[in-house]
């Protein structure tokens, strides 16, 4: 009898183990309707729209309410209000040319379980082409106008700030130009860096950091 | 494994999830093991069906049924239109599919058992499923236009890359200031906003290497949004080149001259007919079309109304209310359905919750600019309804029409690695 029930146990607890524990959660199949546009677990394949695996929870509901929101900013900032644990999500003004159209279809709760899922995904950098001398000038750039706040040659999350190093260049091209054209918008002291980094640099600084960012910030 | 492997954790984690399965449940989570889904298809929507139903349970017993040995995207294959893409791009191997724990059945289906659940194949084989999927796609309708034949279908160019760069390589060959005469379908086809992005296409080569060439389109339908923001981009940039014609219909081709439309018979120096579509013949074989030409479902199962077990997904169902038929729809639906089929396997009823429809058509009307068409659709009272229904702007910035055209790439892209990685 026991022999008998030790081979149920030897047969039956991989196959539960297979069907039960990998089973996907609702947050994940929630996630599956990104892939087709932002890459399987939001490893974008590119060229443009963006790698959003691996970035910050706070970062994704901000984005997410700032295109959902999109013509009522006000009103986002009052529903976070409601969430002690949601403090430090920040809603903005963000050119969208795709977003502001799927982002209305969510909740605020399915927003949530999007984010967690994403953030919890590794950030899998693109082999992207760049050009090695603008990426140089890049990287001094970062270092004096960027680095204070995107740590760490743009590689970190801290502070749910973006992703920098090693997302598509296209993307970043467009979002640093939406920064410096004021289509989308910088909190304070961004906004001051990235003033004096024009005035100084021109506009060719912002095509200096997406090469920087592209060549993975080496 | 033998005895030995046994761990004390293995025997906690059995009692464990004995206590959680329950009694009742056992039977279930035994039956969903082995449950096999076959699923007939391998395009937009069969390989994502196979690949998460996968994710969803890796014990299932999944196939996926194709006659073919590659596939080869039909969407966005009017970019081979004005020479940007090639080929190439658009060609795709089944052999990953293998490593995401899909069986790949290199067969013709031919017949269908209901009752006994099986499936028959041109080499004699019969395939046995709990589950069936089928995502067999859209094709011309033969008898829905006076005239058609296999050849002048080929010569359409609606359903395959290769025949769109043959199509291209008519384009190269107009004459001096010649005339393309498209014509737009009445009934509902795979792509509906491609019939424009083809005319933009065709127009963006003509523009610099056939100045004086005339399109001429007649649609059978009125005219609609998606058609008026096409317009005014065509003022703008290929003026004077394209002249469209609303509630016109074509009632015979002749030959890959020659029509009559409206009663009247017209000549043009390049023919492009979309034919009228309906769900592939393989449909009706397996008796899951009807008199509409689709295969009419449940919407909140994408079971077939005509026979249990069996779900229709992508081009091929008759849709609901402002459903399109296009591959992002029918990637949306096949992971949809997979949740479904999952759901009944282990748990003999229908999932509490699904994710949105996600309905998006890109378009590209010339260099770096392109528009495109979302909707999104959500299940409420066991339908499907229009959630967001939104088109680019027809006086969108044109930082706006630059970047779709840089998203419609990461779009074909980025599914079609979904698809095949």
């Amino acid at each position: 009898m026991f022999e008998k029930l030790l081979i149920l146990i030897i047969v039956a607890v991989p196959m539960i183990n297979s069907a039960l524990a990998a089973s996907p959660t609702k947050g994940e199949q929630l996630a599956w309707t990104c892939f087709s546009c932002h890459g399987v677990d939001g490893v974008s394949q590119g060229p443009a729209s963006p790698v959003i695996a691996g970035i910050s929870e706070n970062y994704i509901i901000g984005a997410m309410l700032s295109y959902k929101y999109a013509d009522d900013l006000d009103k986002a900032s009052e529903i976070l209000e409601k969430y002690e644990e949601l403090e430090d999500v920040r809603v903005q003004q963000r050119f969208s040319a795709m977003m502001n159209r799927i982002a209305k279809a969510y909740s605020l709760e399915e927003i949530r379980e999007l984010a967690y899922f994403f953030s919890q995904k590794e950030f899998i950098m693109p082999d992207q082409a760049y050009d090695k001398d603008a990426a140089k000038k890049g990287k001094k750039l970062h270092k004096k106008y960027c680095e204070k706040c995107h740590e760490d040659w743009g590689t970190t999350t801290d502070d749910d700030v973006g992703l920098l190093a090693g997302q598509w260049k296209q993307y970043l091209t467009f979002t640093l130009n939406d920064f410096a054209s004021g289509d989308r918008e910088m909190i304070k002291k961004m906004k001051k860096k990235m003033k004096k980094m024009l005035k100084k640099h021109g506009d060719e600084s912002l095509d200096n950091l997406a090469h920087f960012y592209a060549s993975k910030s080496e | 494994m033998n005895q030995k492997n046994l761990s004390r954790r293995q025997f906690i984690q059995f009692c464990g999830i004995s206590a959680a399965v329950g009694v009742s449940g056992w039977s279930n989570v035994f039956a969903a093991n082995k449950a096999k889904v076959v699923i007939i298809g391998g395009g937009a929507a069969g390989t994502i069906a196979a690949k998460y139903l996968h994710q969803l349970n890796p014990a299932l017993d999944i196939s996926l049924v194709e006659k073919n040995n590659n596939y080869q995207a039909a969407f966005m294959s009017n970019q081979l239109l004005s020479g940007t893409w090639a080929t190439d791009k658009f060609n795709f191997s089944y052999q990953n599919l293998k490593n995401n724990g899909v069986n790949l059945l290199n067969e013709e289906v031919t017949g269908l058992d209901s009752a006994g659940k099986t499936l028959k194949t041109a080499s004699g084989k019969n395939i046995p499923f709990d589950k069936l999927i089928v995502a067999v796609g859209a094709e011309a309708d033969i008898s829905g236009l006076d005239g058609l034949t296999p050849e002048l279908i080929k010569a359409q160019a609606w359903t395959n890359a290769n025949d769109v760069a043959a199509l291209f390589d008519k384009v190269k060959a107009l004459k001096t200031g010649g005339n393309v005469l498209l014509s737009i379908p009445k009934g509902e086809i795979n792509g509906s906003m491609a019939v424009y992005g083809r005319v933009s296409q065709i127009a963006r080569y003509l523009s610099v290497n056939n100045k004086k060439a005339k399109i001429q389109v007649l649609n059978a339908k009125a005219q609609n949004d998606t058609q008026k923001l096409f317009e005014h981009a065509w003022q703008e940039m290929y003026p004077g080149m394209i002249d469209i014609q609303n509630n016109a219909t074509t009632s015979k081709i002749e030959n890959v001259n020659n029509i009559i439309a409206n009663g009247n018979k017209l000549s043009t120096d390049l023919l492009n007919v979309i034919p009228p579509q309906k769900a592939n013949k393989l449909a009706k074989l397996l008796g899951l079309s009807d008199d509409s030409g689709w295969c009419p479902v449940n919407a909140e199962s994408f079971e077939s109304i005509k026979i249990k077990n069996v779900h229709v997904i992508g081009d091929a169902i008759k849709g609901f209310a402002e459903f399109r038929k296009n591959a992002q729809m029918a990637n949306s639906q096949a992971k949809t359905v997979a949740i479904i089929v999952d759901s009944l396997l282990r748990e003999s009823k229908l999932p509490s919750t699904l994710p949105p429809l996600i309905d998006s058509e890109y378009s590209i009307i010339g260099i770096q600019f392109a528009v495109s068409s979302t909707k999104l659709f959500r299940l409420e009272n066991k339908t499907w309804k229009l959630q967001t229904n939104e088109i680019s702007a027809m006086d969108a910035a044109e930082k706006q029409r630059q970047r779709e055209y840089v998203y419609a790439e990461s779009w074909f892209n980025n599914i079609t690695n979904e698809m095949f990685s």
